[in-house]
């Protein structure tokens, strides 16, 4: 018993933290990783920050408000990633579909969220999408929301953000289960 | 000096007997009890984060996590590389009081004693730190002959474990210098009726029961507080703590928790724990041994039935409309000794086939392709890519597969094999079934499911999918080599819900015929 304290207590005094090994967000996907090393893919230069906060996209019958926040150092099971994930309010033809915006539990956080970005398309982030749609679906692949980043080009504007739902269907003839639209362009509020 | 301190904080022991016989058989339901949520509840190490992440100290801790050690055990940061400890986060127990919530850890060892140990962390219901603690069972021979009885044996507590300067005075102070002066126990069926062993009419909508502990703590009899080692030391006074109605989980909303020389009242009761015993798991040196597998699968590919199917099935990935464009497959039964009878989907897909019914007994072999591209004609003009690896549904078809096999014929567990074969190889996939069901148990959480598919995305599949989504480029070779390292990698180290599962992923070697000559597998 007395060894097993030591060992507890040794260990205790000397682990801080130590074990993280911190790489770039944008390697994730790239690199390829030692077997016994934790990895936390962090947004070292922050390039995640230009997808955050409130964004809007409104036509005659549909209003989708999109609000972007940070998750750094989200727990993968065994390696670490600086996150962001997405609450939404999407209204059609005045009925509230899907309202997350003041949801503050954890389940709220996993609608939309990931942080796939590469070095070489720095406005582009991939994330996991679960529209939480009452219409069953069984895709080819888990659904993906690519966004891209559209920065102003003239004085007074707002930036922008493509939003692009990825997702095949199994059978030409199965339904699109989403109500929120593939194809969007939002503005920054 | 230093050392003396603590050797001195070390000295609070107390032999404690369980001795429970046939408790609260006389207990009555009532109403209020019946429809309780319990107070114990299994956690995942994920879930553990997102409620402790905020508390300071709770980073140092992770750092002792099993997962979060580097280097394999014998590297590790010990003061005896032969006699390592850490503690597990494969189960943690939550139990929630009034006043505070304790998590409850095994202590993995690599000693071979009888004793066992849990770590058992106390959070003040502010969410700050209230208590961090080693417990040591020593059990009783009557219990190891049945360790699903209630614990008989002694309990002690070593509570110096954070008193080094390095941590701060603050974790030190809640936990030193005090003694177990009390233990008792009741059981908690899964219905939180409290005092009623499992099959009592209020536990009958429940499918488990634990028996919780309630460790008290107070000052330390002078005798223990003076000794000068390090030694275990026990006072022999057994507590009855068992069936007489349920006396442990005392809530303590009064706890004089940063009394060290604590002397219990009814008005000013000292600290308490609440904890219940997680007794070692069968140790998981049964890792898949690669030179069985690989044997193994070589006389399953070189099987007359099998190998006749794996002709005709690999025709496909490279899809034409003669395949058209779809997924194919087919499982085996084992119905004798290298005997194996076919069945096919009953529906076909872009990414997936149908079986129906979706498991059968027996059927513990299953290979299907991943046809290189499809269409979605209604979608676009263009073709969709196909993983050219198994991808996360396949892992967790694996893990159904194994676990209805282990409910239904526990004996071919083992043998239940999923063959994938994609432009990039031939992949081989087994688990060990205790594990691929306890993280098949953890992705019924859907956070955890969500998590799961991300990371599989985000690790294995990001590349791939970056070059085929731009046109015009495709995977070629060395692309494909590479997304299937990152498949093997991520396998490597798969941990779902804090559950190491330890796959053995074989890639088939590929002879002048184009037949399968053997298999590699990653030691």
């Amino acid at each position: 018993m007395k060894k097993v304290f030591l060992i507890l207590f040794g260990l205790l005094t000397t682990a801080f933290y130590a074990q993280e090994q911190i790489v770039p967000l944008t390697q994730e996907g790239i690199l390829d990783e030692e077997d016994d090393v934790v990895y936390y893919y962090k947004d070292i230069n922050g390039d995640l920050n230009k997808f955050l906060g409130t964004w809007k996209y409104q036509d005659a019958t549909k209003e989708l408000i999109v609000t972007f926040y940070l998750n750094p150092h989200k727990d993968y099971d065994g390696s670490y990633s600086d996150d962001i994930y997405a609450k939404i309010k999407y209204t059609e033809n005045g009925t509230v579909i899907y309202n997350t915006l003041s949801d503050i539990s954890e389940d709220s956080k996993y609608v939309i969220f990931g942080s796939t970005i590469y070095a070489d398309s720095l406005n582009k982030v991939s994330l996991s999408y679960f529209e939480p749609t009452d219409i069953a679906y069984k895709g080819a692949v888990n659904p993906s929301l690519n966004l891209e980043y559209l920065p102003c080009s003239t004085l007074g504007c707002s930036p922008q953000l493509k939003w692009d739902i990825f997702w095949t269907r199994n059978k030409d003839s199965d339904v699109w289960p989403f109500k929120i639209p593939q194809h969007l362009t939002l503005t920054k509020q | 000096m230093k050392i003396k301190h603590y050797l001195k904080l070390s000295l609070c022991l107390f032999t404690v007997m369980f001795i429970v016989i046939s408790c609260e058989k006389d207990s009555v339901p009532t109403t209020d009890e019946t429809g309780k949520e319990s107070i114990v509840k299994k956690i995942s190490l994920q879930e553990l984060n997102l409620k402790l992440g905020g508390i300071s100290q709770y980073k140092t801790l992770t750092s002792l996590f099993e997962e979060n050690r580097k280097g394999n055990k014998t590297e590790q940061k010990s003061l005896d590389a032969s006699d390592l400890a850490w503690i597990m986060t494969d189960e943690i127990v939550m139990i929630e009081r009034e006043d505070a919530t304790f998590y409850t850890f095994r202590i993995g060892t690599q000693t071979e004693q009888n004793e066992f140990y849990n770590f058992v962390l106390g959070i003040n219901y502010d969410n700050t730190l209230r208590s961090m603690r080693i417990l040591e069972y020593i059990p009783s021979d009557s219990w190891l002959e049945d360790t699903s009885a209630p614990f008989v044996g002694e309990v002690k507590s070593q509570d110096n474990i954070f008193s080094e300067e390095d941590i701060t005075n603050a974790i030190a102070a809640k936990s030193a210098g005090q003694c177990i002066t009390g233990v008792s126990g009741n059981w908690e069926c899964n219905l939180g009726n409290e005092g009623h062993y499992d099959g009592h009419p209020s536990c009958n909508a429940g499918t488990s029961w634990n028996y919780v502990v309630t460790v008290h703590y107070g000052a330390c009899p002078p005798e223990l507080t003076t000794g000068d080692d390090g030694n275990d030391n026990t006072a022999g006074q057994p507590i009855n703590t068992g069936g007489t109605g349920g006396s442990g989980g005392n809530v303590n909303p009064n706890s004089n928790f940063d009394d060290d020389d604590c002397v219990p009242t009814i008005e000013n009761p000292c600290p308490d724990d609440t904890t219940t015993i997680l007794p070692p798991v069968q140790n998981d040196d049964d890792e898949i041994d690669c030179d069985e597998q690989k044997q193994r699968l070589l006389n399953l590919v070189n099987n007359e039935t099998i190998k006749q199917h794996i002709n005709d099935l690999k025709l496909g990935i490279h899809s034409d409309l003669s395949g058209n464009y779809k997924e194919d497959g087919v499982r085996f039964a084992k119905t004798g000794a290298n005997q194996y009878t076919p069945r096919y989907p009953s529906e076909k897909f872009n990414a997936g086939v149908d079986y129906t019914p979706n498991y059968q007994a027996n059927e513990v072999v299953s290979v299907h392709i991943h046809q290189t591209k499809y269409w979605n004609v209604a979608q676009t003009g263009t073709p969709f890519f196909n993983a050219p690896v198994p991808s996360d549904a396949d892992i967790i078809e694996l893990m159904e597969n194994i676990k209805y096999i282990k409910d239904n014929n526990p004996l071919l567990a083992d043998e239940v094999t999923q063959i994938v074969m994609t432009e990039a190889g031939v992949f081989a996939i087994v688990m060990e079934p205790d594990e691929a069901i306890a993280a098949l148990n953890a992705l019924q959480d859907s956070k955890i499911s969500k998590d799961f598919s991300t990371k599989f995305k985000k690790k294995v599949l990001s590349k791939w999918k970056k070059v085929n989504q731009n046109a015009g480029e495709t995977c070629d070779a060395e692309c494909l080599n590479d997304v299937a390292e990152k498949f093997k990698k991520f396998m490597k180290k798969l941990k779902i819900g804090g559950v190491k599962v330890k796959p053995k992923v074989l890639r088939a070697v590929i002879g002048n015929n184009n037949q399968i000559t053997g298999w590699l597998c990653d030691e």
